[in-house]
């Protein structure tokens, strides 16, 4: 019994939730609101990938929803105030979303300091980019094309499902299958016995980083889709998600361990409260306060594998 | 490298020998002492090249500023010592903040009662974090990254984000005084706050049972000492710390905001960090944290002051942050080297 919790809980919640949510709700059941519901789904499954190949290498990385800020308004300057095209904006985007990712693993490989700290000050510090840019005030000149793709659907299925379910399955078979992947889980299961296997901490540190950051960037890009501009406080809400996801989902919060298939399962499960509270008319503010003790509950589920769990972070 | 870590700490009574003892106060000192060198400097910097920063006004709206985000290092610190984290420190601000609101306003209580009964609660929950820590065998990270969308979530549902705003005059009153040289009350009941947890620290078993349980958890266990009432205790007084700082926040807004608290996180981190207090765990600082604060403080002061662009005060807290931490790893190895 136990072991089916562990293993099918948070499938069977989604299941569970879905079937209530139907019965009570007859406008659950439309297609406006599957489509609605899938398209956050999609959004937070990205922002929980990005959190997840931090914590592959057994790093947190704070400084998601802030990057997410300074990539959307790097982009909607380039396009807003440079005249840029949608294709250069994008590729902006991407690179920055790299750049950051990658300055954040080069501080914890330089300083040897945990990503927890280094990423709580460049989380500070990307905040302060993107207010320079901005000026605090959103671009809304952006090309059209952005905001058509995210309100583009075929029936109930948004078009960010197609990003997201790409995302999904690249990250799945970089980290099942590629080298690197391993690699980083690697490192990320125990630094000293992938140096003895003669595998680069430094690399798969810069990876996983990167890879971060690049899914932050993609996060932001199809949230920015959904808004139709470029706002600096795009990633503000962002933090729990970023965590929950993973951790739900099933992902070691020390590293060695991901599982992807369960994040996407995890930000189904999110996606659900969200629009169950919605659809209940209650107050929006039970969103944070179940969704923390989903939290709680997932990682005290998962500890009963009996694995070495979440008590080894790394902190300082 | 526990050695080293409890060794570290400036504030530890261990019972060592005189001349081991010089030699742990004259390395504490040089600890902080490099960093009240640098807020030093940094303050004549500013009174000579800032105009305004000097002047009594600016001095009476620092000092209430300071006294906030002082206890709101030390609500950090204390949990560090004991090698933990506290991510929900805004949030239990945000609930005492309100609480206190609630009871001054729609309950009537007289005010002493209703402080009281705000910092009980914000030591409530700081237990409560304290018990799911050691209860559940989580660390502190995932514990309080959910209780802070908990206690802040509550906290929103029974409100509905609605401010207390008719508090009784004598709250916002308090938040005025000064009672000398243009120093706010409030930064008095800061230091004088500071000063009784500088003496925990200093002076008693629990105060030094909580540093070595945080440089090294197992030898403190196979060492006889109260492990699990250590990690309690760390988790109740960072709990009630974050509730005088939110207290002091509605006596100087003279309201209770659902919004208090909301940025305190890097905040609560940088003002110990840049002080000197390791996030390993085994050593603090309280004067540390003091001058951490002052000087996150005066530098974004000084950049309002001087005219500059916004995005100043956060990039730079950043870098602030991220460089004290540099700093303070290659100062350790150094000394790590040193008695290696």
């Amino acid at each position: 019994m136990a072991d089916v919790l562990r293993r099918f809980g948070v499938t069977l919640a989604v299941v569970a939730l879905i079937v209530l949510l139907a019965a009570l709700y007859p406008a659950f059941r439309s297609e406006f609101n599957t489509f609605v519901l899938l398209r956050t789904v999609s959004i937070f499954a990205v922002v929980g990938l990005a959190q997840l190949a931090n914590l592959a290498i057994g790093e947190f990385n704070l400084s998601i929803g802030t990057l997410g800020g300074l990539v959307v308004v790097t982009a909607g300057w380039v396009m807003e105030d440079g005249g840029y095209g949608l294709a250069v904006g994008i590729a902006v985007a991407l690179g920055v979303g790299i750049a950051a990712g990658l300055l954040n693993g080069a501080l914890t490989v330089v300083s040897g300091l945990s990503g927890f700290v280094v990423t709580l000050g460049t989380m500070s510090v990307f905040y302060g980019l993107a207010l320079a840019i901005s000026d605090a005030t959103p671009f809304y000149d952006i090309p059209w094309r952005i905001g058509d793709f995210g309100s583009s659907r075929s029936g109930p299925l948004p078009g960010l499902l197609v990003p997201a379910v790409v995302a999904v399955i690249c990250i799945a078979v970089f980290f099942g299958r590629s080298r690197s992947g391993r690699n980083v889980l690697a490192v990320g299961g125990s630094t000293e016995a992938a140096a003895l296997a003669g595998i680069s901490h430094v690399r798969a540190r810069l990876i996983a980083f990167a890879l971060s950051g690049l899914l932050v960037a993609i996060a932001a890009l199809m949230s920015m889709s959904t808004l139709g501009s470029a706002q600096p406080s795009i990633g503000s809400t962002w933090i729990l998600t970023s965590f929950a996801v993973p951790i739900i989902g099933g992902s070691a919060l020390n590293g060695g361990r991901v599982d992807v298939p369960g994040a996407f399962v995890a930000a189904l499960l999110i996606g659900l409260i969200n629009n169950g509270i919605v659809l209940a008319k209650i107050d929006p503010y039970w969103e944070d306060l179940a969704i923390g003790i989903v939290v709680l509950a997932a990682v005290l589920v998962a500890r009963g594998k009996g694995e070495a769990q979440a008590r080894d972070v790394r902190i300082a | 490298m526990s050695r080293s870590a409890v060794h570290q700490h400036p504030d530890s009574q261990s019972p060592t020998s005189g001349l081991h003892a010089r030699a742990l106060i004259r390395r504490s000192l040089r600890g902080s002492g490099g960093i009240t060198a640098i807020g030093v400097l940094l303050t004549v910097w500013l009174l000579l090249a800032v105009d305004g920063f000097g002047s009594e006004f600016n001095r009476f709206s620092l000092g209430r500023t300071l006294a906030v985000t002082s206890l709101v290092g030390l609500s950090q610190m204390v949990v560090l010592g004991v090698g933990g984290l506290n991510l929900s420190v805004g949030a239990i601000g945000a609930c005492v903040a309100m609480a206190a609101g609630y009871l001054l306003e729609s309950v009537g209580l007289p005010t002493p009662l209703a402080i009281a009964g705000a910092l009980a609660l914000g030591a409530a929950l700081g237990a409560l974090n304290g018990v799911l820590v050691l209860r559940l065998r989580l660390h502190s990270f995932v514990v309080t990254l959910a209780t802070a969308s908990v206690f802040g979530g509550t906290m929103l549902v029974l409100t509905r984000a609605e401010a207390f705003r008719d508090l009784p005059a004598g709250v916002a009153d308090f938040g005025r005084t000064e009672p000398f040289l243009s120093v706010p009350g409030i930064l008095v009941v800061a230091l004088v706050i500071a000063g009784l947890v500088a003496l925990l620290y200093r002076r008693t078993r629990w105060g030094h049972d909580m540093l070595v349980v945080g440089a090294n958890q197992r030898a403190a266990r196979f060492s006889g000492r109260p492990v699990w009432a250590s990690i309690l205790l760390a988790h109740t007084l960072s709990g009630a710390l974050a509730a005088t700082a939110a207290l002091l926040v509605v006596a100087r807004v003279g309201a209770a905001l659902p919004s208090t608290g909301q940025s305190w996180v890097i905040d609560s981190f940088a003002a110990p960090v840049v002080g000197g207090t390791a996030l390993a765990g085994g050593r603090i600082s309280v004067w540390g944290t003091l001058v951490g604060a002052s000087i996150l403080i005066f530098i974004r002061n000084g950049l309002l002051l001087s005219d500059t662009d916004g995005w100043w005060v956060p990039f730079l807290t950043g870098v602030v942050l991220i460089g004290a931490l540099i700093l303070d790893r290659w100062r350790s190895r150094k000394l790590d080297g040193a008695h290696g």
